[in-house]
């Protein structure tokens, strides 16, 4: 099972709405061995190690050994089945 | 259909205004933190905090035809859960959602008003798929009383 890590700001909005919307998607698209994990922010780097990849929501300043993804892409729609292929195939 | 059951109404007529005139996001803050106190929503400290996590997180996205500004803070502050809408006359200057160099030209501010995490998912959800829904951004540009805007929200935005 490969895991996907969402954090932003607070935890209790943003992040929260896009793990489910990425959770949906990738129910509808049959794929059930990725795991979508809501971190704190403060955590991203402990949770680097063993996460195929990172949707980020806020800004990201500096590289990370993972592919990082738009998380925005799936708040406003736009790219969103771009940015969920990338993170798809970061999985595999 | 079930889930409007586990939880409160969320919008409020008196936390609905059309076509105010702001220069920037604090100035909306300090617009909006009274009326949000009076009636209860918030707890003093909620100015302060709201302004210092827009700064480090800003929360304008990218929807078209118009930009949506979705400033939220920690649920601390927060006294009674709510959603505020304000449609800015012309727009306001905010910057972007994890771009926080790019300053877009904010038409709406959804001001979020949550108390556990969580708890809004769906509600949020909802509410983020009629706002990247540009048909129903012109709707809301369109209302001419803050009546009309309760009902667009209202029957669209069902959790």
């Amino acid at each position: 099972m490969k895991k996907v890590i969402v954090a932003c700001g607070s935890g209790v909005a943003t992040s929260q709405t896009v793990a489910s919307k990425v959770s949906r998607l990738l129910k509808e698209q049959g794929i059930s061995d990725i795991k979508v994990e809501v971190i704190d922010l403060k955590s991203v780097d402990t949770h680097i190690k063993d996460s195929a990849a990172y949707i980020a929501i806020t800004k990201v300043d500096k590289p990370y050994p993972i592919p990082v993804i738009n998380g925005i892409a799936f708040l406003t729609g736009f790219n969103m089945d771009q940015e969920l292929q990338k993170m798809i195939a970061a999985c595999r | 259909m079930t889930e409007i059951d586990h939880y409160p109404p969320l919008f409020f007529d008196e936390l609905i205004f059309l076509d105010q005139d702001f220069e920037d996001a604090d100035a909306f803050f300090e617009f909006i933190f009274p009326i949000l106190y009076r009636h209860g929503f918030v707890k003093s400290t909620f100015l302060a905090a709201i302004k210092a996590r827009e700064q480090l997180y800003p929360t304008a996205l990218p929807t078209q035809p118009y930009v949506v500004a979705l400033p939220h803070t920690d649920i601390e502050h927060i006294r009674q859960p709510f959603i505020s809408v304000t449609r800015v006359k012309g727009s306001v200057p905010w910057h972007e959602m994890a771009n926080n160099d790019q300053i877009l030209p904010a038409s709406f501010i959804f001001l979020l008003g949550f108390m556990e995490k969580d708890g809004h998912i769906v509600l949020l959800q909802t509410l983020l798929s009629c706002l990247s829904d540009g048909t129903f951004l012109e709707q809301l540009q369109q209302a001419k009383k803050p009546s009309q805007l309760m009902n667009l929200l209202r029957t669209n935005v069902k959790f």
